[in-house]
């Protein structure tokens, strides 16, 4: 048997070489485990005259104190040498990541939501004919309704744009080419290759002849809702309209606020303003019943078919949304501005 | 347009204050922009002119909504004496004027307006002028129906209405001078132009003060053709907006009733009264079924509510027949926007209270949903392109002509025929063209964000735009751009983003081709983009490419497969060759890989130099990998490829191995 003093060398140096928590283990099993050196010496005491007893075993059950002492104290310097040499309160270094466009980000929200309820989408030209821009929309030509939409023209020769008089005489308004001035073109595109019931949204980039400014751009992005069925009523449109903007708008309270309006492809008209959070009230979207004329130039039969279509501009959802205070800057190419999406 | 509250309360005398007057009026009829005052500023819907713009038909509107009892003067009140021939009236377009009534008056005197009329007027942004040509224009604000009044004495024979001659010209009452061509109508005499018809009088037949005896004129113009010629003489009058618009010719008889009654309360006589009518002028009558209607809607309309609506919009009906839920409804001439079930719907959704509808589910078919594939590739772009360090931008689709001259420079289309599509009416010179690339504006955004950044990763995906031959294209693009001060090796970064995107967005077969100063993108012979650089000021380097989008999608396949993982160790050997520099990297990597392209599993270019010393040389490291499928490869395997190697591309390159 070895002596508490050569137990007490041994384990010593051994503590010193050990430089990881596994091998501190296996130190602390070899002395004082459960068939350790030092247990053994323990457990043995009961067999010793009452002597030899009243004088080793004191010492051995300071042996253990000392070495379970030890262990942890070797624990806690290992703790302190695994500490980093950094300075911890020094800022993060800068990971380069890219940063998407706010109005791909709404336009993922859009998409995402419509989705949800059953609602496909689907892409439409930016050059389109002033056949679908306006006549098929039942925009009277030589109309000031048609004034509500200030367009841009493509240059055609065939239809020689210098003077407005001689584009009235243009009699062919489906090869007259312009600046799509809304989403809602895509009503009677899609109509004409498709049976109802359906329901979809068309997201894009519109155009208008105007003078530039913090609310307005010559281009910009808008949402054409539109679904078609049986039975779809203006109810059904205001259902819809609702569940959006809540998802929209998660976590604040929303309220509606619905108008009468006039365009020339829906009837009701409806305008549709919301207060976020009891704030001020916002004009946000223009909805309403499809007009029986749009169903007939689409090719229904309006007394067969029934439904809503409603528009609404992403830039301006993104400026509410992100509180964004000038359109431009969508525009701007300003990488500090994307870089905070 | 402008309205005077001040009026309407003459009209509806127990209107509420203009506030309230406004707020209702957003709710249930059309938007009011402002209330300044007594001034309030409505939003006339465009088909709705002839029953709304006027003040009575603000009026008849705030009686339906606050249950007033409205007394309008489309009843007609009092008998007139029949045409004597003082005026003889010779239409000679009858499709532009469907109407053209007139009375005759003689005047005691012409004075001024009272006070509170030139408010009004002053209110609607209408100048006083005299008490005449004041009533004319007050009956206007009243009716919507536009009035002129001529100088009887100055008429020479007859009232023709017919299109101006070439070389016509009429100075109007504001002194203006204006040419008219041959699709403008005009009033005239015997002589000469009297007035634009529709759109503004002429000032040798105005009333002045010494006037004795009046023809006031009331008619209807052909809306489509007084916008026209109020566009092509760039004049817009209140007249000329009523009739753009498209005003029932019903509106003549209850403005002239109107004009006579007051005129003859002012102490005028009317001697003479003449109507020609081209036009049949009746009311509609439109069923309106109570079923359609919460089919359409979504509830359902109480009777009672409907027909007090319908009284107080000036409709008259017959009793509802037992039990089919129709009432058939009679729509006054005037009230020219209704024209079906949906127009009666909407007058009562509207009037019952949008914001009072139930909001409510719709049954919906289960056919999925699903989003044109464009969007699903431009996510998968845009996801890899910012998971590489892009960040996105969206460019205007207009630009000018120093882009113009930048996108043939970096000549993008490979077409080269194509030409920029152009706008008609461009804001500006340098939005006049539609952009052709990507690209030229993404170096416009470099130059604007070089002070804030000294490197540079962008990206837009968006529609371009080029004329072919006879035809106007339009296609999706994408254009990146890496810029920094690190030099030319930006555009093998930038290739290397090509490759790891095509491949990611399931494009299996593409190769890069060199072609002059830039790299084509090329599957099979379909040339999906291009990759090239330029040059900046203050040591910038850009390299940019540019990809059509819609090509790219008809490559795309989903087509992945799983490689069994290697089992067995790889050998991986670096040689260092010195070549000539006119021998290009990828051909000697192709020469190596053929060596043996079964145990060949990789070459990779690890360091390139070109030094003076080496006297016209490039001295290249490449890092070649060898890997056996079926077995650990030996040494002796490996030395021998690689003497292999050297071989070749001694053979090939007159190569040097190092």
């Amino acid at each position: 048997m070895n002596s508490i003093s050569e137990i007490k060398d041994s384990f010593t140096k051994e503590l010193d070489a050990v430089s990881d928590v596994a091998a501190l283990e296996k130190i602390r099993v070899a002395y004082v485990g459960r068939n350790g050196t030092l247990t053994a010496v323990l457990r043995s005491l009961g067999d010793l005259p009452l002597d030899e007893r009243k004088k080793i075993g004191p010492l051995a059950q300071a042996l253990r104190k000392e070495i379970e002492d030890a262990l942890i104290e070797k624990i806690a310097s290992f703790a302190e040498q695994s500490k980093f040499s950094v300075d911890l309160t020094a800022p993060g270094k800068k990971i380069s990541r890219g940063h998407l466009h706010p109005l791909t980000l709404i336009e993922k929200d859009f998409r995402q939501i419509f989705s949800s309820m059953n609602f496909s989408v689907i892409d439409g030209p930016e050059i389109e004919s002033e056949y679908y821009n306006f006549d098929a929309l039942n925009v009277a030509p030589n109309h000031p309704a048609r004034d509500m939409w200030d367009t841009f023209w493509i240059k055609q020769p065939e239809f020689d744009g210098s003077n407005t008089s001689s584009r009235d005489e243009a009699k062919n308004t489906k090869k007259h080419l312009l600046l799509r001035t809304h989403t809602s073109p895509n009503q009677a595109r899609f109509m004409r290759e498709h049976t109802p019931p359906f329901q979809i949204i068309v997201p894009g980039r519109v155009f208008r002849y105007e003078a530039t400014d913090a609310g307005h751009e010559i281009n910009f992005y808008q949402v054409e809702g539109l679904m078609v069925g049986k039975d779809i009523t203006l109810a059904n449109l205001k259902f819809v309209i609702e569940e959006f903007f809540k998802k929209f708008f998660k976590g604040k309270k929303v309220e509606f606020r619905y108008r009468p309006s006039y365009f020339p492809f829906t009837e009701p008209s409806i305008e549709v303003d919301i207060k976020i959070a009891g704030g001020k009230w916002l004009e946000v979207m223009g909805a309403g019943m499809v007009h029986p004329h749009v169903f007939e130039y689409a090719g229904y039969n309006p007394r067969e078919w029934q439904g809503f279509a409603f528009g609404m501009g992403m830039d301006r959802l993104a400026m509410i949304k992100y509180n964004i205070p000038d359109i431009r800057l969508f525009y701007s190419g300003d990488v500090r501005f994307i870089k905070q999406f | 347009m402008k309205f005077s509250y001040t009026l309407i309360k003459r009209l509806l005398p127990h209107v509420p204050p203009a506030k309230k007057l406004a707020e209702s009026l957003n709710s249930y009829s059309f938007e009011v922009e402002s209330v300044e005052g007594d001034m309030l500023d409505i939003k006339i819907p465009a088909n709705q002119y002839s029953a709304m713009a006027s003040h009575a038909g603000i009026a008849r509107e705030a009686s339906a909504i606050f249950r007033l009892s409205f007394k309008d003067f489309s009843k007609k009140s009092g008998k007139f004496p029949a045409n004597k021939g003082f005026v003889k009236v010779k239409i000679e377009e009858t499709e532009k004027c469907p109407r053209y009534a007139t009375r005759v008056f003689d005047l005691k005197n012409v004075g001024e307006s009272s006070v509170e009329i030139k408010k009004i007027l002053q209110t609607c942004g209408i100048n006083s002028v005299n008490a005449i040509v004041d009533l004319m224009n007050l009956v206007m604000l009243e009716t919507g129906q536009p009035l002129h009044a001529f100088d009887a004495a100055k008429i020479k024979g007859a009232i023709h209405i017919r299109n101006a001659k070439k070389g016509e010209h009429i100075e109007t009452l504001d002194k203006k001078t204006y040419a008219l061509d041959s699709s403008t109508l005009v009033i005239a005499d015997d002589e000469h132009a009297l007035a634009i018809a529709g759109i503004k009088g002429g000032l040798y037949s105005g009333v002045t003060k010494d006037t004795k005896r009046i023809v006031v004129e009331a008619a209807n113009f052909d809306g489509v053709s007084v916008y026209k010629s109020s566009r092509v003489l760039k004049l817009i009058t209140d007249a000329s907006l009523h009739y753009a618009h498209g005003i029932s010719p019903a509106l003549v008889e209850i403005g002239l009733d109107r004009a006579t009654n007051l005129l003859i309360k002012s102490g005028a006589k009317l001697i003479d009264t003449t109507d020609v009518c081209h036009t049949k002028i009746g009311d509609a009558i439109i069923d309106f079924d109570f079923t359609k209607f919460e089919h359409f809607i979504g509830i359902a309309a109480p009777l009672a509510d409907v027909k007090r609506f319908f009284i107080a919009l000036g409709f008259s009906f017959e009793p509802m027949k037992k039990g089919n839920g129709i009432i058939r409804v009679r729509i006054p001439a005037w009230r020219n926007d209704i024209e079906s079930g949906e127009d009666l719907y909407e007058e009562v959704a509207r009037l019952m209270g949008h914001n009072e509808l139930p909001k409510c589910p719709p049954h919906i078919s289960i056919a999925p949903a699903y989003e044109d594939d464009v969007f699903i590739l431009k996510d998968k772009v845009r996801a890899i392109l910012s998971q590489t360090g892009f960040d996105e931008v969206y460019n205007s689709s207009f630009y000018g002509t120093s882009e113009v001259a930048l996108a043939s420079e970096v000549d993008i289309t490979a077409e080269k025929n194509a030409t920029h599509v152009e706008v008609e009416n461009p804001v500006s010179d340098d939005r006049a063209f539609l952009r052709k690339s990507i690209v030229p504006l993404l170096m416009k955004n470099l130059e604007d964000n070089a002070r804030y950044y000294d490197t540079l990763r962008i990206f837009e995906i968006g529609n371009v735009f080029a004329n072919h031959k006879e035809k106007k294209e339009e296609y999706l693009a994408l254009g990146a751009l890496i810029a920094g001060k690190k030099g030319d090796v930006l555009i093998l970064e930038l290739k290397g983003v090509v490759d790891e995107l095509l491949r990611s967005c399931g494009i299996n077969s593409f190769s890069f081709c060199e072609n002059g100063h830039s790299i084509r993108i090329e599957s099979g012979k379909i040339i999906l983009g291009t990759i090239g650089g330029k040059h900046f000021s203050r040591g910038w380097t850009a390299a940019y490419f540019e990809i059509d989008v819609e090509k790219m999608l008809a490559f795309t396949e989903e087509r992945r497969e799983y490689t069994p993982l290697k089992r067995f160790p790889a050998i991986i050997r670096d040689i260092s060759v010195l070549l000539g520099r006119d021998a290009r990297i990828g051909d000697v990597i192709e020469e190596i890989e053929e060596v043996n392209s079964d145990l060949i599993e990789a070459v990779d270019l690890i360091d390139e130099y070109k030094d003076e010393k080496l006297g016209g040389k490039q001295s290249i490291t490449f890092r070649i990998i060898f890997q056996a499928d079926d077995r650990t490869l030996t040494d002796g395997e490996a030395n021998t490829m690689v003497e292999k190697i050297s071989q070749a591309l001694r053979a090939k390159f007159g190569a040097e191995m190092r």
